[in-house]
């Protein structure tokens, strides 16, 4: 058997998988974290500054694991002077998160999954109020598959041991003018060169979608073109590769459901396979990701491409049932970094 | 319950011509009043109206408070009406009268947040919010029918639109790389005719709202209103936009 690995010998940056032990010691010692566990893990942590979401998938220090024993901390970057704060918002609240979040920092948010809050923040964050101005970023709390059904997940005020399935729990955290976080995404999903998909109507399923400017059923467009649904819709953001998953299609229906809300302005195409994610991962990530100071990835992403055991380069971080880059994503990697001004 | 002479009430609230004042209710205590207006009913003796009344559906829009009193106005509208340029009513499906749109507009302009506009105004957020997102949608047109001050001082869309060769970063603002709010590169940018190669992923989708936007807003001072918020994205963000600034510089 291994030693137990201590909190002191932890090496990535954006975190690391440890028992619950040695996590109440790290959150007892000072500073600010964010946590991520099965929710009867968390309920065990001491109070401290961190905030915690359920979930039991991640990349670890050792690479993909699935654990309802082990609890993820990320040591997060704050100055001495510059004390975040703690702060709930239900579904209305927060549409003023952006405008709530400190002139300098970043945001760090989690909402518990399949909730109102979760719905709306996925179709109304573009029209946040301040939106894009302040880094936002953060993940949407899941449970284990084995569970679906049966509990729900939650979200953690390490502060004041408050559990919340329906609110989003946020950290704003403000830094000096000498430093500033830097938000990015790491999608190896790139559009295919197939069809042009455009969508009637905005949300999370579809019906009718336009296929080259020709309305079809989608979900027999999906059949009788074989799509793998494991690859994601993709739109192109001025650059930016923004993904939609699949989540299902119920053929009595012929309906076509997502993981994240398609929008009737935007033209999607169906992703280009990816064949090894973990490897094409560690090579598509920027020269300087050990400077990352916190990840998230995607579920989706440990599932399909296999991630148990496999490491993404040296970025560690909880796999999600959604990544937060200031707008809900879908099977991607979020990264945050603190630069000197 | 507190009174009000009827006759004041159509002047403080601008109720005139083919209009009346049905009722009203005010609570001091709740600090509001609502008033119910409707078409003006010809009557005859016994002030029995002469003709069946038109067809009418009911809206409510809330108006330009009193002092401390908020206005709910229940307006029974004929089928059909047009009521686009009476100041005590709005647009359908709108929490605002026009009157109360045009003054929250002319906030938006200053570059006012929507908090700070409900705490000083007494609005709900979520109603400030439901008429931002119905003009960033063109979904309604900004109420400018008495252009407001501050906006009718700033440059007009049509000198961003205009063809003119780009100026030189402004010293309005200090030592600034940010082009002034009055170059034209900020229309050349938004609408897809300038195009940078963008590292930022928050310019990345900041651009992609911002020309989705415009793509549906026709009328001019909301979209002066989007490129005023393009021109605040950078003035916010331009320690990590020197990549991109330097193009807009040359562009």
């Amino acid at each position: 058997m291994n030693a137990p690995r201590t909190a002191s010998s932890l090496r990535p940056a954006t975190g690391a998988l440890m028992s619950v032990e040695e996590a109440a010691i790290l959150v007892k010692s000072g500073g600010w974290y964010s946590v991520a566990a099965e929710e009867a893990l968390l309920k065990r942590l001491p109070r401290g500054h961190w905030i915690g979401g359920s979930i039991p998938y991640f990349v670890g220090q050792d690479g993909g694991r699935t654990t309802r024993e082990q609890v993820f901390v990320t040591t997060l970057p704050h100055a001495p002077g510059h004390a975040p704060t703690l702060r709930w918002y239900d579904a209305d609240a927060l549409a003023s998160v952006c405008t709530d979040a400190p002139a300098n920092g970043y945001t760090l948010l989690i909402i518990p999954a399949f909730s109102d809050t979760h719905s709306r923040f996925a179709r109304e964050a573009p029209q946040y109020e301040d939106m894009y101005l302040k880094p936002l970023l953060g993940w949407i709390a899941g449970i284990h598959l084995d569970d679906l059904g049966k509990k729900a997940p939650v979200v953690i005020n390490g502060e004041t041991g408050e559990v919340d399935g329906a609110r989003a729990l946020v950290m704003h955290v403000p830094l000096p003018d000498t430093q500033y976080a830097r938000l990015d995404i790491v999608n190896l999903f790139e559009q295919g060169s197939g069809d042009r998909i455009r969508f009637t109507e905005s949300g999370f399923h579809a019906h009718e979608c336009l296929v080259n400017g020709k309305l079809v059923n989608f979900a027999e467009y999906l059949k009788v073109n074989a799509i793998d649904t494991r690859l994601p819709l993709v739109a192109d953001y001025s650059g930016a590769m923004i993904n939609v998953s699949f989540k299902g299609v119920d053929e009595a229906d012929r309906r076509v459901d997502f993981y994240a809300p398609v929008f009737d302005d935007t033209e999607y195409r169906i992703a280009k396979p990816v064949p090894d994610y973990g490897a094409a991962l560690a090579g598509a990530l920027p020269a300087d990701a050990a400077h990352t100071a916190w990840s998230c990835n995607c579920i989706l992403n440990y599932l399909y491409s296999e991630l148990e055991g496999k490491r993404t380069g040296p970025i560690t971080g909880p796999m999600t049932f959604g990544e937060v880059a200031y707008q809900l994503l879908n099977q991607t990697m979020v990264t945050l970094s603190i630069d000197d001004a | 319950m507190t009174g009000i002479d009827k006759a004041l009430l159509r002047q403080l609230l601008a109720v005139s011509g083919a209009w009346e004042i049905g009722d009203y209710q005010l609570d001091l205590r709740k600090q509001r009043c609502d008033v119910w207006i409707g078409p003006q009913i010809e009557r005859g003796w016994f002030g029995r109206p002469k003709s069946a009344p038109p067809r009418t559906e009911s809206r409510t829009w809330q108006h330009v408070a009193f002092g401390n009193v908020r206005f709910f106005l229940h307006v029974s509208v004929p089928v059909g009406a047009d009521l686009s340029r009476l100041p005590w009513s709005g647009d359908n499906g709108m929490p605002f009268t026009h009157a109360l749109a045009q003054q929250v507009f002319v906030m938006f302009n200053e570059g006012m947040p929507l908090p700070a506009i409900c705490k000083l105004m007494g609005l709900s957020l979520n109603d400030v919010w439901r008429y931002r997102f119905a003009i960033d949608n063109g979904l309604v047109q900004a109420e400018g029918g008495a252009a407001p001050r501050a906006a009718a001082a700033r440059p007009q869309p049509e000198a961003a639109a205009a063809p003119a060769a780009p100026r030189p970063a402004s010293d309005a603002d200090g030592d600034t790389a940010v082009p002034d709010v009055t170059d034209p590169v900020w229309l050349r940018l938004a609408d897809g005719e300038l195009k940078l190669d963008i590292k930022v992923l928050s310019l990345k989708l900041m651009l992609t709202k911002v020309r989705s936007q415009l793509e549906v807003i026709s009328d001019d001072e909301v979209r002066m209103l989007k490129l005023r918020d393009l021109h605040r994205y950078f003035v916010k963000n331009e320690r990590v936009l020197g990549h991109e600034l330097s193009q807009l510089k040359a562009g």
